[in-house]
């Protein structure tokens, strides 16, 4: 296949795209955990921010990629370079599963138990780290899943603006009609949102067991 | 205060151990006071100690109450407040406990606050009764006084509670 041929002739190109992707793709969840996380705690904290918080992360995940790129190109630092307006854009869309899944696993933990530990004089803090994120963690990766895989997806545009990635070749390819040179970026771009999807689809099911009530 | 509640509200991401342990695990006690204290504990409550690494979901309700006891129990708290804590468990398995548990409070030496609907329940257990209507207390009787209250409101409902229990005639 003319397919395997190129891969192995240009595999060191290949490995510095995937890594860049996966670069990309690696710093903004990071981000996105970092940020959306607490921030999805702070919503079951306090209810009345629901509205905004989901909302924004809402309308962020709204917004066409390549026009998010386009809008946050003004802001400084961020915007001069493409890899950080890319990162910073990757954790905006990122974060709308993410803060979601975690206000609602926290929420579904059982009432009782979460009455009986305030009963039993744990403050907000202990019962937050030993009973309710242990037992929200499953739903919480779900939520970090989704997102991993849309990063992936999403950051194939981020070629567009410069910032390197398999997108490259998807692009390189739609501009010198060379479908193989689009394949070249659009499978291994593939193969990763599959093998992120997988690979933490197991790291859930191992989870399993304990928290089963 | 040790609390129970009639969901018990067990950890069920941790044993049945570190569930009763929990308080002493939380204000660093040393680990083999806390073993043994667990240990006396579940033996306490009519559990068998070798149940301390299961999970609570491998138990029944009547032991999951019991692991709930123990647990409110744990850093020997002056005060318990029971909150309907047997009210989800099914009739045999509730008559039993209450048996024991009337025996246990004469151990435990503890100011116990048990809410409850069930006027048999409260007649069995307690040394006085809280006798509340929309949230307001009306009286507080012994067993005997409150058998034989001439108050309006009490009597009222010891008769309706006298009557109100299905028992089919089957003929």
């Amino acid at each position: 296949m003319r397919l395997v041929e190129f891969f192995l002739n240009n595999r060191t190109e290949v490995i510095e795209l995937t890594v860049e992707h996966l670069w990309l793709v690696g710093v903004s969840m990071l981000l996105a955990v970092v940020v959306g996380v607490p921030l999805g705690i702070l919503l079951t904290r306090r209810p009345l921010l629901n509205k905004p918080v989901l909302g924004g992360a809402n309308i962020m995940q709204t917004i066409p990629s390549l026009a998010l790129f386009g809008l946050l190109m003004p802001v400084p630092w961020v915007g001069e370079r493409a890899d950080r307006l890319t990162i910073l854009a990757l954790t905006l869309y990122a974060l709308l599963p993410i803060i979601r899944n975690t206000y609602a696993g926290i929420n579904g933990v059982d009432h009782a138990v979460v009455e009986a530990g305030r009963g039993m004089g744990m403050t907000d803090g202990q019962l937050l780290v030993q009973v309710q994120l242990p037992l929200a963690l499953r739903v919480i990766l779900a939520g970090v899943r989704v997102a991993t895989v849309i990063s992936v997806g999403v950051a194939t545009s981020a070629a567009a603006i410069g910032a390197g990635g398999l997108g490259e070749y998807i692009f390189r390819g739609l501009a010198m009609v060379n479908n193989q040179l689009i394949l070249a970026g659009a499978i291994p771009a593939a193969l990763l949102a599959l093998g992120a999807d997988l690979g933490l689809g197991l790291l859930e099911k191992s989870l399993r067991p304990r928290n089963l009530g | 205060m040790g609390y129970a509640i009639q969901e018990v509200g067990l950890f069920p991401h941790f044993s049945v151990g570190r569930n009763i342990g929990l308080v002493p695990i939380i204000e660093h006690w040393p680990a083999e006071r806390i073993q043994s204290r667990v240990r006396e504990l579940m033996i306490l409550v009519g559990l068998d100690p070798q149940l301390a690494s299961r999970y609570p979901r491998e138990l029944s309700g009547g032991q999951r109450q019991r692991v709930g006891v123990a647990r409110a129990l744990v850093a020997d708290p002056p005060i318990l407040l029971m909150d309907e804590p047997f009210g989800a468990l099914d009739p045999i398995t509730r008559a039993e406990i209450q048996r024991e548990f009337q025996a246990l409070k004469q151990r435990l030496n503890k100011t116990i606050v048990f809410v409850t609907h069930d006027l048999r329940e409260a007649l069995l257990i307690a040394t006085r009764i809280g006798f509340f209507e929309a949230g307001r207390l009306l009286g507080v009787y012994t067993p005997a006084q409150f058998m034989s209250t001439t108050d309006r409101v009490a009597s009222q409902y010891l008769a309706s509670f006298r009557t109100g229990n299905n028992w089919p005639e089957y003929k």
